[in-house]
């Protein structure tokens, strides 16, 4: 970790004059900035291009002050403006049109094809084309509105022609048909009705004869046939209107592709990424203290970079500067400056820091996450099948890792992508535990449990913790202890970095306090023999806990009040025990781990580890469960056991981050 | 009454209660998970963990309540059907109060981190607390079955 010193930097041209401002950059320069911005994405939208970034970043023109270049910008991008101006008249037009079409087709319940076919454009200009275009779509939709009344008039010719050759009553002949072109004249209607109402006048009179019949039969085909007509008529007219919307569209992609507008494009968007530097440049300079000719910061340095830092700035104020070093006084927050952890490890560095920072004095614990978080991750999760499926996916996650742009992917996606090596550490801690406690893909019976070492009641490995639950519990408290040790004893070494040795003492009898009380549960067989701790065992008891207890409410009551001493020893008291007891959830979600693919496995028919055929899609069903909802339940419960119980022994998390300023 | 009998009450009572108590959980806290990750969705992932807990009350059920069923040949006299229902009484009772806890401090946690998110570390205390009551209930109700 860094030690950073905070430079006093006074900049001075020619004398010091003027007050201090509050903000250093006028008004004027700021808004000229956001109105460029402002203007080129304006610009960008009529011209229905994407605001994208662009991936090397233009340099800045080169003029001494923010205003001159700023001014230089507005130049090019009224220049740009102006070429810009026929291309987003075309492109509204057409898009206008385009619309229109579209709407039109919708009315005339017909979608529009989304595939279109690349014809050649005719040789006139675009806007022309447009124009053209217009004209016919609007004679288009007059002519369906015509052939839809001519529709509607002839039904209803023809149902009066049924009613009159009903009452006829006459039989049906083959009856020449007249030619009509479709959409016939108004003159034809008119016609045909005016004698159609002759006809019925005269069929109430009673005066039918044979000239009738044959004429209404003759109106009858003649209007039946046109309405024959009308749907291919229809479809003709909305082929040619699909037509013209491929020819609009045409006209979009002709236009789209034209170099000229590329090179537009290309200006508007290295303007915006100017524009958007100058921003962040407007932003730091705000932070300065300025009058009219003398500019005054403070600044975090880290102590290595503090000569190079130094050097530049005198450098860039040719020497007319003051720089005033000041070492960080105990009130400050120094940043801490965090160690870049290799790409491996980047998760473990994700699931600590979501705690907080660490502070310059305190060991950055992300290292030590990334050995007990896959050990206490691989206890709960024992087993070599499903272990080893967490590793091969982890290895394919690492394999891809540098092929693929972290930033272009969706949220969980990156989670998995981060998280890569966590998949890896874990399972190779899972396939570990699985050995030792005889587990595949369940406790099938394939592996027999090797025991790895035997401590005192305390087994590690080498049973069935389904049949043994004890066996496991204890197991689980022996992995808190040794936990909250390693915990203690990072919190002492802590405490010298700090320079705290009374803390560091407490410390050490906190570590005496644990494992004493550990000792004396493992000698008189666990807590419910409590009364013959103090019978028999009242000097062990005296030595192991009281006396650690005493002296931390000693060194603590020297530093502050004696009941502040006491308040903090039953504190720790209560904590030794409630943190160790809490590291039992390791066995019980250990046997809801193997209770889980016990129940798969039976369901399955597995019998003393012969995997039959048929057993293998439950087993793939099981473990899918297993991998997914407990899996992240186990995940969850690590991450606990650390937030909680491991790391607020040692870590504060309440650092801050040094972020240095960078710009070009 | 049958041995049998009296044991798969232990398993109903136990995988009952559980789903019941991990339901609640889920309901209270998942509306105010939506509620805070449509103000601020990169908090989703840290307090995700409510919904986890909540969700884990239902697989310590099935757990017990596996147990219980696997272990019904050897259920013969009166006495192991009364372990095996206090047993399924001990998960789905400790499980409906760890789930009070969860729905209760699981959406607190979220709209404090929400203004706050340096009071998480503190504020998911409350939770993790009352998601280790459920685990105890576990450990004892696994003990009384074996």
């Amino acid at each position: 970790m860094g030690v950073a010193h905070s430079i006093n930097v006074n900049r001075e041209r020619e004398s010091f004059e003027g007050l201090l401002e509050e903000y250093a950059v006028p008004c004027e320069v700021a808004d000229q900035c956001s109105d460029i911005l402002t203007r080129a994405d304006y610009q960008l939208e009529k011209l229905e291009q994407k605001p994208e970034e662009l991936s090397d970043k233009p340099p800045l023109p080169p003029k001494p002050t923010l205003k001159e270049i700023l001014d230089e910008m507005e130049k090019k991008l009224s220049e740009t403006e102006d070429k810009a101006q026929p291309f987003i008249e075309t492109i509204t037009s057409s898009s206008n049109l385009a619309r229109k079409i579209d709407q039109t087709l919708r009315k005339w319940k017909k979608n529009r094809k989304t595939d279109f076919k690349s014809t050649s454009l005719p040789q006139k200009s675009p806007q022309e084309t447009l124009l053209n275009a217009g004209q016919r779509l609007t004679e288009l939709e007059r002519r369906f509105a015509e052939i839809d009344t001519t529709a509607t008039r002839c039904s209803n010719i023809v149902s009066r022609t049924s009613q009159i050759s009903k009452s006829l009553k006459f039989n049906v002949k083959e009856v020449p048909i007249q030619k009509v072109p479709l959409p016939p004249g108004e003159k034809f209607f008119a016609f045909i009705e005016a004698r159609l109402s002759e006809i019925e006048k005269a069929l109430t009179a009673n005066k039918s004869n044979e000239d009738v019949t044959k004429e209404v039969l003759t109106i009858k085909a003649t209007v039946t046939h046109l309405i024959e007509q009308v749907p291919h008529a229809k479809a003709d007219i909305i082929k040619q209107t699909l037509e013209l919307r491929n020819l609009v569209e045409m006209i979009k992609q002709s236009i789209r592709t034209n170099p000229e507008l590329k090179a537009v494009h290309f200006d508007l968007l290295s303007l915006r990424e100017m524009a958007k530097e100058i921003e962040e440049l407007i932003k730091v300079e705000s932070n300065m203290g300025r009058c009219g000719t003398t500019v005054f910061f403070e600044v975090w340095v880290p102590k290595a970079q503090l000569e190079k830092v130094v050097e530049e700035i005198k450098n860039i104020a040719k020497g007319k500067c003051v720089i005033e070093e000041v070492p960080p006084s105990s009130k400050d927050v120094v940043p801490t400056v965090i160690k870049p952890v290799p790409r491996f490890f980047e998760a473990f560095e994700k699931l600590t820091f979501s705690l907080g920072y660490p502070r310059p004095e305190e060991i950055n614990p992300v290292l030590l996450m990334a050995v007990t978080f896959p050990f206490l991750f691989g206890i709960m999760f024992a087993d070599v099948g499903q272990g080893a499926i967490l590793l091969a996916v982890g290895l394919i996650i690492l394999y891809f890792r540098g092929k693929v742009d972290i930033n272009k992917v969706g949220d969980i996606m990156r989670y998995f992508i981060v998280s890569g090596g966590l998949f890896v550490l874990c399972g190779t801690s899972a396939i570990i535990f699985g050995f030792l406690f005889g587990e595949f893909f369940g406790p099938s019976g394939v592996l027999h449990p090797i025991l790895l070492a035997e401590i005192g009641p305390f087994q590690i490995g080498g049973f069935d913790p389904m049949h043994e639950p004890l066996g496991m519990l204890r197991f689980a408290i022996l992995i808190g202890v040794i936990m909250l040790s390693l915990g203690l004893v990072m919190r002492v070494v802590n405490n010298f970095k700090k320079r705290r040795p009374k803390n560091a003492l407490i410390s050490s009898f906190w570590i005496w306090l644990l494992l004493g009380g550990f000792f004396i549960w493992i000698y008189w067989g666990g807590i419910s023999n409590i009364t013959r701790w103090f019978a028999e065992g009242i000097f062990m008891f005296l030595g192991l806990i009281a006396t650690p207890v005493a002296l931390i409410c000693i060194v603590t009551a020297t530093s502050g009040s004696i009941m502040e001493g006491i308040d903090f020893s039953i504190e720790v008291l209560i904590e030794s025990l409630d943190h160790t007891i809490s590291f039992s959830r390791l066995a019980a979600l250990f046997l809801t781990h193997t209770a889980l693919n016990y129940m798969f496995l039976i369901i399955a028919g597995v019998e003393n580890g012969v995997f039959t055929l048929q057993s293998i899609p439950i087993i793939i069903v099981g473990s899918i469960l297993a991998l997914s909802i407990e899996g992240l339940v186990v995940f969850v419960h690590c991450l606990r056991l650390h937030w909680v119980e491991l790391l607020p022994e040692f870590y504060s998390g309440k650092g801050v981050p040094y972020d240095p300023l960078k710009v070009k | 009454m049958d041995p049998t009998v009296m044991a798969s009450i232990g398993a109903a009572v136990s995988i009952i209660g559980s789903a019941i108590s991990a339901s609640y959980a889920i309901l209270t806290c998942a509306p105010a998970l939506a509620s805070v990750t449509s103000e601020k969705p990169e908090l989703g992932s840290k307090l995700l963990i409510a919904i986890i807990l909540g969700e884990a009350l239902a697989i310590y059920g099935l757990l017990i309540a596996f147990m219980i069923i696997s272990n019904l040949s050897t259920i013969t006299t009166e006495e192991a059907g009364l372990r095996a229902i206090l047993a399924g009484i001990t998960m789905g009772g400790t499980a409906a109060t760890a789930s009070v806890g969860i729905s209760y401090c699981g959406p607190a946690l979220m709209t404090a981190t929400v203004e706050k998110p340096e009071s998480y570390t503190v504020n998911i205390l409350g939770l993790v607390l009352s998601e280790a009551l459920a685990i105890y209930g576990l450990l004892i109700a696994f003990m009384l079955n074996v």
